[in-house]
């Protein structure tokens, strides 16, 4: 999947989880831009909120900032990063999050490094067209 | 201008045994704290909860980890936890964490 050169869609909320649900409209917008059915852009609902609702926990208070690139036909991919204190994530606290986003994505990652914590997904439309949901 | 209606309420009907218990709406981070009091609520009636999940349309971990916290409470303190009924959105979320296996079998799931 190429979306590396695709125009970005940036979202900054307040570190509160009352604007998740904001975001995930977003999503589904733009999931609905790139060509994806329905069920996924339910996925990629879940994953952006997913994504917010870990970073806002570790986050210092200062703004979530989200990046969104979809390629139609291609894919969608969603960086995203707060500013933190944090050291290490609680991987307790992340484990259904985890669990959800190695689902609704092709792949993910979350981490921490230079006092940010920074996440991202992607997802294919081509898996769409293939094997699906990947349950 | 009128008022936007809530996007997530819980119902609770203290008159039956277990306590029905129904959300309707968006579980995700900024409803858990109504979610948790409601269920508390229920709780301290002492008769169990059914859980009614029929009319979520969005639910995440957040939501996810107050219903394992309810359940695993109503474990400890021998009480009955039932989900009676699930919408596609929740069966999905349970089925991609595995927590249905944790929740005993109902006839009256439904989508």
């Amino acid at each position: 999947m190429s979306v590396s050169r695709s125009p970005v869609v940036t979202i900054t909320i307040p570190a509160d989880n009352h604007y998740f649900r904001s975001v995930r409209l977003a999503i589904g917008g733009l999931a609905t831009m790139g060509g994806f059915d329905v069920e996924v852009i339910d996925d990629l609902r879940i994953g952006v909120d997913e994504i917010c609702t870990t970073l806002t926990e570790i986050s210092n208070g200062q703004d979530l900032v989200l990046e969104i690139r979809v390629e139609t036909g291609q894919g969608i991919r969603i960086d995203a990063q707060v500013p933190t204190e944090a050291l290490t994530i609680d991987e307790d606290r992340v484990v259904f999050s985890r669990q959800i986003l190695s689902v609704v994505s092709d792949d993910y990652a979350i981490t921490l490094e230079d006092g940010h914590a920074r996440a991202w997904l992607e997802r294919s439309l081509a898996r769409v067209n293939g094997s699906a949901s990947g349950m | 201008m009128g008022t936007a209606e809530p996007y997530f309420t819980v119902e609770l009907d203290r008159d039956t045994k277990p306590v029905r218990v129904v959300a309707t709406g968006e579980m995700d981070a900024a409803t858990t704290e109504e979610m948790t009091r409601r269920l508390g609520e229920a709780h301290e009636v002492g008769a169990g909860i059914s859980l009614d999940l029929g009319r979520v349309t969005f639910i995440d971990s957040s939501g996810l980890r107050v219903i394992a916290v309810e359940l695993h409470r109503s474990q400890e303190t021998q009480q009955p936890f039932v989900i009676s009924a699930a919408s596609a959105s929740v069966r999905r979320i349970f089925a991609m964490t595995g927590l249905d296996s944790l929740l005993p079998p109902s006839e009256s799931v439904e989508g």
